[in-house]
């Protein structure tokens, strides 16, 4: 069985790679690659953010899923990256353009992140099912939305316009400047996750359970929330929200690994997430001359109806 | 030898020959009257706009650019006093006419340009019914609106079914005209509506020979070989929205003696290019037009990477935002468009009616 | 070895209240009791997840106080087996089992060869193997206890505690529970296991001793006859 997984981490691990040079070269042709600051500002940006918010996201959504103990949670669905908006919203449009910087911008959407988790952690406590708490998520997302209309009313039309270009999400809002920031950022909540590995298994039977086979459940979930905020938070300021990816990702790896040992859904969730969102942009450069599409139209239209499927299959 | 019977035969032969002649110069006569009578088109640029003079009046179509049917069918005997113009082109157009006291509501007064609608509006004479989109139908009941002039391209579709069927209900489509002149035309349209027809026949064929003037000399003065190449719009998200070959916009700046990046573009609207495609073509542009943003400062706060644009440091010009002025006088003035885009095409810049060059 | 001094269980009110018992180590003990006399709440006390209202418990060398205080300690000194196991997508069995060794485990969780020595046996002497590598979802509810069984031995702690194991079990699969938890205490001294039943026909007939749960209080039966029983309750 173990066999079976290393091979398995390996080959897409092997593929990533592969994966990673067709984009620089498909970009490249795309770009007209005469120029080494288009390659340094545009495109390796580019490729990184793909991989950077691809695993970060994917992890958040194990975490995620493993904090509720439901493999419908992810950090679109249960409203975190709406946190992560808010307060975005709240910072373009309430603050001075002179606080606008990029260290702002991330903690801004890390806290707005960490705060809907909270949230939706206690409500979960509360819900009796899944659907209850998917519901809550979409009204949480509607609320949100619906304060961020309010403070556009107030604002300028830059600012509006500005919040709604941000909205979208985007691979190519990264600069190369911020890209180390960013990587750090999302390495370290690998890193993190990566010792949190024996208490994540067991959780896996449920708190008690768990408590019972010492681990200290409280700071776990804590550090499991603080983790999740940080990953998601950090990718939605630098990206956008993009959806689909911290869903789809740990249920495959699931499915495909067949364990709940999560050193390897870690690494697995990690490689694929990274090997997803960097294929559906070499995909999106791929359909270019025809068509110019958006990153989350392309995540939606593949991880939707796989979604879906987990979502019947659960039934 | 007289045979009276031949005479006789002879005689009803004539006179059903004469009968039949007489017919045929009646039929032709009556031809004549009827060409007489069959109208002329008074526009002559326009596709979707068409106007007919009667003695008492005239006749209105507007057809719907979609489906090439008549979508509005109206007459216009008597002038319309109470008229709500939901846009700043159509504020334009009648401020064009000098016919502000005739505009009951407008949407969107806080970047009015015009002077008069603006003391229309602060005196209440003038309802301002904040946005286009979504306008309030119950605020032009109030208003007592006769007309109300829409564009097409909102949902205003529910709002305008709640409105009575005595409130004629226009669609303006100036924007989906593929020349700057027959956009320019529709202000005929609106000439029709305030009893102004000839006024506004006579602004726009001013208007038209501006236009003319000015291109002649843009062909006399330029080198077809060596036109600068002109980049239009701005990046939204992860593309490029700019104007299509088959637009006015493009039309406009062929006139000006510009090459245009997407001068081969089908479509007569907007064309969505990726960031890629714009990057590679960049380093041959020599202008930047319309971003959208009022100073390069704005544009790199909207996507810092800007900065490594190969024609950010390339001239960029933009039209001044802090009123609606271009909004509300470029389609009504293309020969003042025009001239502002000969000016930029040549870098020597006088008079600029519309745009800035940006810092 | 477990002893009870002045000791008060419950939640809001003390429930049970227990002057004074010990009960030796090498040996299963069977709790009994009325419905809703409190079995559960006593279990849950032992295992650490209700604190005492008062007095002390020590179970071998350190007290509840101190286990509860330290999740990681009360892990290597008592395991504990729930009535039902649901069973979780993906985790095999084997993998469940093997997650009884997560008190002794490293910060990565991983198995070394020992563990998986010791995982392999354990479910070779409870008839398992062959069930290794079934999802535990799609295991019958007898063999889904036996596992939990399983990970509990493989936790290898002085006190083990069950909540009435065998409710949802058939006669054989009752009968194989209750052999295997005698073996397990027989085979290390030092061990106890404390489980909670209803089948009091079968305790009598096997000879365990009985912590009869009465009228709040905590009798202990070493060799327990029908009337001793019927009389308390």
């Amino acid at each position: 069985m173990k066999q079976r997984s290393i091979q398995l981490l390996i080959s897409t691990g092997i593929l990533l790679l592969v994966l990673t040079w067709v984009h620089l070269f498909v970009l490249q042709q795309a770009n007209g690659a005469n120029s080494s600051m288009i390659f340094w500002e545009f495109q390796v940006p580019r490729l990184l953010s793909a991989l950077l918010a691809g695993a970060g996201l994917a992890l958040s959504g194990l975490l995620m899923q493993n904090l509720f103990q439901n493999p419908m949670a992810g950090p679109y669905v249960l409203g975190v990256n709406s946190g992560a908006s808010l307060f975005i919203a709240i910072l373009v449009l309430g603050a001075a353009p002179t606080f606008l910087n990029e260290f702002s911008y991330v903690s801004a959407a890390m806290i707005g992140a960490f705060l809907a988790a909270s949230f939706m952690f206690v409500v979960s406590k509360r819900v009796q099912n899944i659907q209850s708490l998917l519901v809550i998520g979409l009204m949480f997302a509607s609320f949100t939305g619906a304060i961020e209309a309010v403070l556009q009313s107030f604002a300028a039309p830059e600012q509006v316009k500005q919040l709604f270009i941000w909205n979208m999400g985007s691979l190519q809002q990264m600069s190369a400047a911020q890209a180390p920031w960013m990587a750090t950022l999302v390495i370290f909540g690998i890193a993190t996750t990566l010792f949190l590995v024996k208490g994540l298994n067991a959780m896996v039977l449920g708190d008690a359970h768990a408590l019972q086979l010492g681990v200290k459940v409280k700071q776990l979930k804590i550090v499991i929330l603080f983790v999740t905020a940080l990953l998601a938070g950090s990718i939605t300021a630098y990206c956008g929200p993009i959806a689909f990816v911290g869903l789809a990702i740990p249920n495959l790896a699931r499915a495909l690994l067949k364990t709940q040992d999560h050193l390897l859904l870690i690494l697995f969730s990690v490689l694929a997430g990274s090997f997803f969102l960097v294929a559906i942009d070499v995909l999106i450069l791929l359909l270019d001359p025809w068509l110019s599409l958006p990153v989350n139209v392309l995540t939606a239209v593949i991880g939707a109806p796989y979604v879906a499927y987990l979502m019947l299959r659960q039934r | 030898m007289y045979n009276p019977a031949t005479f006789q035969m002879f005689r009803s032969l004539i006179r059903f020959f004469g009968l039949v002649f007489f017919f045929l110069l009646l039929g032709c006569s009556v031809q004549k009257t009827a060409k007489h009578f069959k109208k002329e088109n008074l526009c002559q640029h326009s596709q979707y706009l068409r106007i007919y003079k009667y003695q008492k009046g005239y006749k209105v179509e507007i057809l719907d650019p979609d489906q090439q049917s008549k979508l509005h069918v109206f007459q216009v005997q008597e002038p319309y006093t109470r008229i709500a113009a939901l846009s700043a082109t159509h504020v334009g157009m009648l401020s064009a006419l000098g016919q502000q006291e005739k505009i009951c509501a407008v949407s969107n007064a806080k970047y009015l340009l015009d002077p008069r609608v603006k003391r229309l509006v602060q005196l209440k004479r003038t309802a301002d019914l904040q946005t286009e989109l979504g306008f309030s139908a119950e605020k032009l009941l109030l208003r007592k609106a006769q007309v109300v002039v829409y564009s097409g391209f909102g949902n205003e579709s529910q709002q305008l079914k709640r409105l009575p069927a005595h409130m004629l209900k226009i669609a303006n489509f100036e924007w989906r005209e593929k020349t700057p002149l027959a956009r320019a035309e529709w202000l005929l349209l609106f000439g029709a509506l305030c009893g102004q027809f000839d006024a506004a026949q006579r602004l726009f064929e001013e208007i038209q020979a501006n236009y003319i003037r000015i291109q002649k000399d843009v062909l006399k003065h330029h080198h077809s070989n060596q036109l600068p190449l002109l980049l239009s719009g701005n990046l939204y998200g992860d593309q490029w929205i700019a104007p299509a070959g088959q637009s006015f916009e493009a039309q406009i700046y062929k006139d000006a003696g510009l090459a245009y990046l997407f001068s081969k573009e089908e479509g007569t609207g907007s064309v969505f290019k990726s960031l890629a495609e714009i990057l590679r073509k960049g380093p041959a542009v020599n202008i930047w037009l319309n971003p959208g943003l009022p100073s390069r400062k704005a544009i790199l706060n909207q996507f810092p990477k800007a900065q490594f644009f190969p024609f950010f440091k390339k001239p960029i010009y933009c039209y001044t935002s802090k009123t609606n002025k271009y909004w509300e006088q470029a389609a009504v003035h293309p020969d003042w468009l025009l001239s502002d885009l000969s000016q930029i095409a040549t870098g020597q810049t006088k008079k600029l009616h519309f745009y800035a060059l940006l810092k | 070895m477990i002893s009870i001094q002045q000791a008060q269980v419950g939640y809001q009110t003390a429930l049970i209240d227990i002057a004074q018992l010990a009960l030796p180590a090498g040996q299963i003990y069977a709790l009994i009791g009325r419905n809703g006399s409190g079995k559960s709440t006593l279990l849950q006390s032992l295992i650490g997840q209700l604190p005492l209202r008062a007095g002390s418990i020590s179970v071998g060398a350190f007290s509840l106080e101190e286990l509860q205080k330290n999740a990681a300690l009360r892990a290597t000194q008592v395991s504990f087996v729930a009535s039902m196991f649901t069973g979780v997508e993906a985790l095999t069995l084997r993998a469940y089992v093997s997650l009884g060794r997560v008190p002794h485990l490293g910060a990565f969780g991983r198995l070394q060869a020992t563990d998986l020595q010791f995982v392999d046996k354990v479910l070779q002497a409870l008839n398992l193997s062959d069930l290794a590598q079934k999802d535990t979802r799609k295991l019958s509810d007898g063999e889904r206890q036996l596992a939990s069984l399983a990970r509990a031995i493989v936790q290898d702690t002085p006190l083990m505690v069950l909540d009435e194991p065998a409710s949802f079990l058939d006669y054989f699969n009752r009968e194989l529970l209750l052999d295997q938890l005698q073996q397990w205490v027989q085979q290390k001294s030092e061990r106890t296991a404390i489980f909670s039943s209803h089948d009091i026909d079968l305790c009598l007939q096997k000879g365990i001793p009985m912590l009869v749960l009465h009228h709040q209080k905590l009798t202990l039966l070493a060799k327990p006859t029908k009337q001793e029983v019927m009389a308390l309750l």
